[in-house]
């Protein structure tokens, strides 16, 4: 299977523009099409660890990123998210066109992908186990994903845990991992050997960074694994670490209200939810310190 | 001369309950509704009764009382009837003539 490093810069530009290049990540193939000079380079340099798919393979996503017609194209430039051809989000400027490709993505995963029960949740492997960490924004879960991933975890996602119902595996969809503010320089100074991307200043979440996905992982992206952990993260500037294990019922809860598409899946979302909470142990870590946040995870995996 | 009327408690659809058991805590999925419902093991018991058969809140508590060898008295009967309303009020069970 070629990769996308494969394709020379100019070929690959020219693909975007014209028939569009078909992605693999995780269970999913994505159409790319773009008519952006910038956007190729980035591409490649996130992407290009990813195997590249020929038709007749079908697209589970067709997403294009194009520079608005008229005036807007000189004055003050924007981008366009467009998926089957329609744009749901507002333009964004034209220099925030990768974050957008990411945003958009994820978007679409989130509104399609109901084949999987969709956890809001990072998810890391370790010894041919998953680690869960289910948590809103604002808890440090892709922090805290990117650590354990620089210290040798395999990374399945920072966004989503993707559980298949048929028979409760975690499917991988490694892709790059996003960072803001503080915790750009919080992971550059924690493993200085991880590639980082550009900053985009000025995003709706501030300064984003992303992080480059190891190439072990990307390599991995069709090797399922069964969940071991389930820790839920709380990332509380000066607390000191601690594991707290918590009961299922309360775990079960906690799941369900951090699910994408719980709701819709009705019986199916309860079944596996439940087959996952009694297959995993459960547990609430609260930290700041990172070192020994991912030390704690590392010695509970390989207990 | 009619008989006198007894007013019960019934389960709304019985194929629609789904269980997950953990300990003395039960999961509890409705399929008629689509709603989850997290039970401690009291109320969890008296639905499960109910799938077997509608029946007397008064009934019911007896039922209760032979499985957990609990004191069978007026305030355990309270205690019945006041999960079942909780039931009702869920959408899990109701009140019906027998």
């Amino acid at each position: 299977m070629r990769l996308l490093a494969g394709l020379a810069h100019e070929e690959c530009r020219q693909r975007l523009a014209d028939r569009g290049i078909l992605l693999q990540t995780g269970p999913f193939i994505v159409e790319v099409r773009s008519d952006l000079d910038g956007f190729t380079g980035l591409l490649q340099q996130f992407y290009g660890q990813f195997p590249m798919v020929e038709p007749p393979a079908i697209a589970d996503f067709h997403v294009q990123l194009l520079s608005p017609p008229g005036i807007r194209r000189w004055w003050r430039p924007q981008v366009r998210f467009l998926l089957d051809g329609q744009s749901p989000f507002q333009p964004f400027q034209l220099s925030h066109a990768f974050p957008l490709f990411e945003w958009g993505l994820n978007w679409s995963i989130a509104m399609q992908a109901q084949q999987y029960l969709m956890l809001h949740s990072a998810a890391v492997e370790r010894a041919g186990k998953v680690l869960l960490l289910p948590a809103w924004p604002g808890c440090g879960k892709s922090t805290l994903c990117a650590a354990l991933v620089s210290r040798g975890w395999r990374l399945f996602s920072d966004e989503f845990g993707l559980v298949r119902a048929d028979d409760g595996q975690l499917v991988p969809m490694p892709r790059p991992i996003p960072l803001k503010n503080k915790s750009i320089d919080v992971i550059r100074d924690f493993s200085p050997d991880m590639e980082f991307g550009p900053e985009f200043h000025g995003t709706r979440k501030g300064t984003v960074a992303h992080l480059r996905t190891p190439d072990a992982s990307a390599a991995q992206l069709h090797i399922p694994a069964p969940p071991g952990w389930l820790v839920f993260p709380r990332y509380r500037a000066g607390a000191s670490l601690r594991l707290k294990p918590i009961d299922k019922p309360q775990a079960f809860l906690k799941l369900v209200n951090n699910s994408f598409n719980y709701q819709l899946l009705g019986l199916q979302g309860f079944q596996t939810v439940t087959r996952l909470v009694r297959n995993c142990e459960c547990s609430i870590l609260s930290y700041s310190d990172l070192d020994e946040a991912v030390d704690t995870l590392t010695q509970l995996a390989d207990a | 001369m009619q008989g006198q009327l007894t007013t019960g408690w019934k389960i709304l659809e019985e194929n629609a309950l789904h269980w997950e058991q953990w300990g003395e805590q039960y999961a509890l999925y409705d399929a008629l509704s689509g709603e989850t419902h997290l039970l401690p093991e009291l109320s969890a018991r008296l639905l499960q009764h109910l799938t077997i058969q509608p029946n007397t809140s008064g009934a019911l508590a007896r039922l209760l009382c032979d499985d957990s060898e609990e004191l069978c008295d007026q305030a355990f009967v309270d205690n019945v009837s006041q999960l079942l309303m909780q039931l009702q009020a869920a959408g899990l069970a109701e009140n019906v003539q027998l």
